[in-house]
């Protein structure tokens, strides 16, 4: 084997550079095909729905104690929405048995936006848009008076609704995959070929006789065929 | 796909000098390829100008490497300086000379080493100056009788008739053949196919012709790639193009590889 050499791999790479070019063109192109055409679509529809204890609404000022009490009740909201209790409350808005509402359970995220952030997201996933749209919509509504079922004092107001139009498609992420996909097989090629160059121990030309043996080279024959185009 | 593989077959077409007419008078022969051959013709007599006994030996490591190729057409490339010159197929293994040439092989360089016919008998006259004694019948023991006392009477006669002598024998890492031929000439040229032929079996070539202590007269690349080429004196570095005929194009210095 020869050693390797960045400038071996280097040169026989740019050699079949067009072999690189066409894996990454089949492989970009296969994923394509396959993630858009064989792939079900998941969608994804965004509620959000502010929450605050009360104190920042109902005073005339707004200072840190009641926005970090605010803050604070979020998580506790947070996980409120998350109890089985409110899913089941969903399940059944929906039409559906209380028993199903593991299905909402795991179609939902409920997350606080960010950390001094007074919002909280409600998101659905699903392989239906208007299904994503309808669970989201329906539970950021259910929300407000759940909420204030456990704080009465607090105030909840959605701030971001969501219909089946608005859902996004979340999975599979078709350009992200094509270039994953291209890139793959620019590395796998460029593999291939690094290793077949420096496997290739076979004379290479004068300048790899010279330098490998103290020899006379007599002359040398060039391919007939070659010199003959 | 990843490799262009040169095969036996692209050599189908490799009939420089498997013509009537010779080197210089094919126009279907490319220039550079004409002037390879001259080029080789050229260092070699300078190799063999001190030597009484110009006989050569043309090997390879490795089978399908071009031997007798790079045989006939240095035989022609002397012929054509108005040289007596004689090629022998000493492959008496896998004799092609008679096949490429398309002439009789009944009688050969087996035939006349036993005494089947003599050796002017096994001799046939390809033009004024160049004459070909193929292989002759394919014998049981062709190393025996290559290293046989036959064989050194009829080169010490050829010689007396000939100013050069070409033999075309077997690949070294297959056979012994050439090495027993070596001693009795002036030195091998071993022929060396660029792309086909790996480092591996060059060492093991030239380990096998300095165990038998035989003279290595130089390489033949064979096959190159390359239309441009350069060589170097010294520290100054030359190019020529085949297509022009040399012409400094270019002079560069460069560190003495020496």
């Amino acid at each position: 084997m020869n050693e390797i050499s960045p400038k071996l791999v280097f040169n026989a790479v740019i050699r079949k550079i067009w072999i690189v070019i066409l894996c990454a063109v089949i492989g970009g192109g296969l994923a394509f095909f396959y993630f858009s055409s064989f792939v079900e679509p998941t969608y994804q529809a965004d509620t959000a729905i502010i929450v605050d204890n009360g104190a920042l609404t109902n005073s005339e000022t707004v200072t840190s104690q009641n926005l970090a009490a605010s803050a604070n009740m979020l998580v506790t909201c947070t996980d409120i929405l998350k109890t089985a209790k409110a899913y089941k409350l969903l399940s059944s808005e929906l039409g559906h048995p209380e028993s199903d509402y593991t299905d909402y359970q795991n179609m939902t995220t409920v997350s606080v936006r960010s950390e001094d952030s007074l919002i909280i997201d409600i998101n659905a996933r699903s392989k239906d848009k208007n299904a994503a749209a309808e669970v989201a919509q329906t539970y950021a509504e259910l929300a407000p008076d759940y909420i204030k079922s456990v704080f009465p004092s607090a105030n909840v107001a959605i701030v971001e609704s969501c219909t089946a139009d608005e859902a996004r498609q979340v999975s599979p992420h078709v350009l992200l995959l094509t270039l994953t996909m291209a890139f793959v097989g620019i590395i796998a090629s460029v593999a291939v070929i690094a290793i077949r160059a420096i496997s290739d121990t076979t004379v290479k030309g004068e300048d790899d006789l010279a330098d490998n043996y103290n020899v006379v080279l007599l002359g040398a024959v060039p391919d007939f065929d070659l010199v003959s185009k | 796909m990843f490799d262009k593989k040169k095969t036996t077959k692209s050599y189908k077409n490799y009939g420089y000098g498997y013509s009537e007419n010779g080197v210089s008078n094919d126009k279907q022969v490319p220039f550079a390829v004409v002037e390879a051959y001259k080029n080789i013709r050229t260092n070699l007599m300078f190799l063999l100008s001190q030597k009484k006994n110009k006989t050569m030996v043309i090997s390879s490591s490795i089978p399908s490497e071009g031997k007798s190729s790079i045989a006939y057409n240095s035989a022609v490339a002397f012929s054509q300086l108005g040289h007596k010159v004689l090629l022998i197929d000493a492959d008496m293994r896998r004799p092609s000379i008679h096949k490429k040439m398309h002439i009789d092989n009944s009688k050969g360089l087996s035939s006349a080493l036993v005494n089947f016919c003599t050796v002017e008998e096994a001799i046939q006259q390809k033009n004024a100056y160049l004459d070909i004694m193929t292989s002759g019948p394919i014998p049981p023991n062709p190393s025996e009788l290559l290293g046989s006392g036959a064989m050194d009477v009829m080169l010490k006669k050829l010689n007396d008739m000939y100013e050069f002598i070409i033999l075309d024998t077997p690949p070294i890492n297959i056979v012994s053949d050439a090495l027993i031929l070596a001693p009795k000439t002036s030195g091998i040229v071993v022929v060396v196919r660029e792309g086909i032929c790996t480092h591996e079996d060059v060492k093991k070539c030239l380990s096998s012709i300095e165990f038998a202590n035989a003279r290595l007269l130089g390489f033949v690349l064979n096959g190159t790639g390359t239309k441009e080429k350069s060589y170097r004196i010294g520290k100054y570095k030359y190019k020529y193009d085949y297509n022009y005929g040399y012409r400094a194009t270019d002079v560069e210095e460069s560190e003495d590889k020496n």
